[in-house]
């Protein structure tokens, strides 16, 4: 680093911090929101509003009623059908289960649960969560019923069989995979193996949600810097003094990427006390400053090219939409179409997820380093067009 | 010694010519006004000087090396104020005129530049919170305090008050004693330090002389 790229940085720093109302958004905001999302993947399903209706005769109904009560999955009404409807259709509840009149007859007979479940989906999360807890309640009400005898499709369902059991200690807010498999595999007789049986269930989102907080911040922070130098004239009278224009993108990656690099060491701090030694830190970090010098490199591209600075902060935050789209951090990217994810390979958290996924979720930080060099590679190929586009904008 | 040399420099922005065959020189310890209506290109040769600007034909040099944005040896020699206050408006008026001195390898002048100016009262004052006078000074004040060679000056004293113009002429009067060259840009060619000056018109010199006879020129007198 050269001098004046040195006092570029140091005084571009300096003016940022004194930014309280941008490094709150750009810094404090996104370890808010990951800490949020950590805490909702750390939990499971409580207190779901869900009206039962029992219009059964026989012993089987009422019980079945007592069993959504005991749930502390369900916040329980019962009452009559056409008022659980009409309390489904205004949202008061998220579920319905009317026990139908022959409940009793048909599972003493058939050994099969005769009710009906009808879920609000227009909450797809909170819609299939809940269809899995009732389901939940049933099978587990039909295991009840054939306690003694048994049908071996059911005998993988048991409650105190220890890998059930396992996966049923991993409940989160999410749908687990491994559940739905389980339930479907179960009744068709076939066998699951999970790739993963990370203990931590944390473990399956913080790529996401680490990538999330590092690209949100590096790329906002970074975005806002150029422009907000053009916008004040001070780019003008920096690129007029013996700073070029390749020292002071220098200077201004380097203010973006020092932000980010404190971001990640209080998140990784946290981590740590949160996980222990569950994780290494140290991977976690190396994976998370290359995502950083990446997305910095991202944002100075757009800064760069933007008029001002809402036009950044708006490019910023669709670039930062599409990657939480297509990134493979939250949604399954092999849905798109090819044309849509031919952008993946340009996306630092394609290569971001990978790479913590590996040191996550494989434990082999070694499998990062082709990720790794990817993003490295990203980052001076955005570099490297910002300096283009500043030096042939900035001389016109 | 000429520091300041301009042949036959050419600026096109699409149909328009900004600068359409200037030529100038400028001495050492010498003052150049640049007068001229708005749009005439009085901005863009400071600009082009400045490295700013790539001109389209013609060449610039200054203290004899030719103009080029990349060259640092040559912009540590040129103090370039642009015609609004550009500072960084987060910083104060000691930490922008040191940021701008370290950037030329100095630190030496910021106390007397600080002092010449009158912003002692301000020093510790962040930019964005100073008068449009103040920010005009500190403007100033950027382009002076690494001690160049060669002053460009876009309307250096714009709305300024005018014993705070009479300052600011005179702080441009001792930069011009001290041995550098001085182009500063003006719609007011009645006052000022120049020995000489140029009219621009559509990009073109209409006129050049010595000081009374432009302020004749432009004034109609």
């Amino acid at each position: 680093m050269s001098a004046r790229t040195y006092w570029a940085t140091r005084y571009g720093l300096l003016a940022l911090t004194r930014d309280r109302p941008l490094l709150f958004l750009a810094l404090v905001l996104p370890i808010a929101t990951m800490m949020l999302g950590g805490i909702v993947f750390s939990h499971g399903l409580a207190n779901v509003p869900l009206c039962i209706t029992n219009e059964d005769v026989g012993s089987y109904g009422a019980k079945l009623v007592t069993e959504f009560d005991r749930s502390a999955r369900f916040d329980m009404t019962e009452t009559d059908r056409a008022t659980c409807d009409a309390m489904l259709r205004d949202g008061t509840v998220a579920a319905t289960v009317a026990v139908e009149a022959n409940h009793t007859g048909r599972l003493s007979a058939e050994g099969r649960v005769d009710a009906t479940v009808t879920v609000d989906n227009s909450l797809p999360f909170l819609g299939w969560l809940t269809m899995l807890e009732c389901r939940k309640v049933l099978y587990a009400h039909l295991l009840d019923t054939f306690a003694n005898d048994p049908p071996p499709a059911l005998l993988h369902m048991r409650e105190n069989d220890p890998f059930l059991s396992w996966v049923y200690g991993q409940v989160s807010a999410f749908i687990t995979p491994e559940r739905v498999y389980f339930i479907i595999g179960a009744l068709l007789g076939t066998q699951e193996r999970l790739v993963h049986l990370d203990p931590v269930f944390l473990h399956y989102y913080l790529p996401g949600l680490l990538t999330i907080a590092v690209v949100f911040t590096a790329t906002t922070l970074a975005s806002i810097l150029v422009v907000r130098d053009r916008e004040d004239g001070s780019l003008t009278r920096l690129l007029a003094s013996p700073l070029t224009p390749g020292e002071y993108l220098a200077s201004r990656m380097a203010v973006a990427l020092l932000m980010s690099l404190v971001q990640i060491t209080i998140i990784l701090a946290v981590l740590g006390w949160y996980l222990g030694s569950k994780l290494s830190l140290l991977s976690l970090f190396a994976v998370l400053a290359v995502l950083a010098l990446a997305s910095c490199a991202l944002g100075i591209l757009v800064s760069t090219m933007a008029g001002n600075a809402l036009h950044a902060l708006e490019v910023a935050v669709l670039i930062i939409v599409v990657q939480i789209l297509l990134g493979s951090m939250v949604f399954p990217n092999v849905i798109m179409p090819d044309a849509v994810r031919s952008i993946e390979p340009l996306l630092p958290a394609t290569h971001s997820v990978a790479a913590l996924r590996e040191v996550i979720l494989w434990k082999e930080p070694a499998g990062a380093q082709g990720p790794m060099s990817t993003l490295v590679v990203l980052a001076a190929l955005w570099w490297g067009a910002a300096w283009m586009l500043l030096t042939y904008r900035e001389q016109r | 010694m000429d520091a300041v040399v301009v042949k036959d420099i050419v600026k096109s922005y699409g149909d328009r010519r900004a600068l359409d065959g200037v030529s100038i020189s400028v001495k050492e310890g010498e003052t150049l006004c640049i007068v001229g209506p708005n749009g005439a290109g009085k901005s863009t040769l400071l600009e082009s000087l400045a490295g700013l600007v790539a001109p389209t034909a013609g060449s610039l040099s200054v203290m004899g090396r030719p103009v080029n944005g990349s060259d640092a040896q040559l912009a540590g020699q040129v103090g370039f104020m642009p015609q609004a206050p550009s500072v960084h408006t987060m910083l104060t008026v000691e930490e922008n005129l040191e940021l701008f001195a370290r950037l030329n390898g100095t630190s030496e002048a910021v106390g007397s530049t600080i002092e010449r100016l009158g912003l002692k009262g301000v020093r510790s004052q962040r930019a964005d919170t100073l008068s449009f006078g103040y920010l005009q000074l500190l403007s100033l004040g950027v382009s002076l305090v690494h001690g160049p060679r060669v002053l460009l000056l876009d309307e250096p004293t714009a709305s300024l008050y005018p014993s705070v113009r009479k300052r600011v002429w005179g702080i441009i009067r001792e930069e011009c004693e001290g041995g550098a060259a001085v182009l500063y840009a003006t719609h007011t060619p009645e006052e000022g330090t120049a020995d000489r000056g140029i009219v621009l018109e559509d990009g073109k010199i209409a006129f050049e002389g010595v000081m009374k006879d432009v302020r004749a020129h432009v004034l109609g007198d």
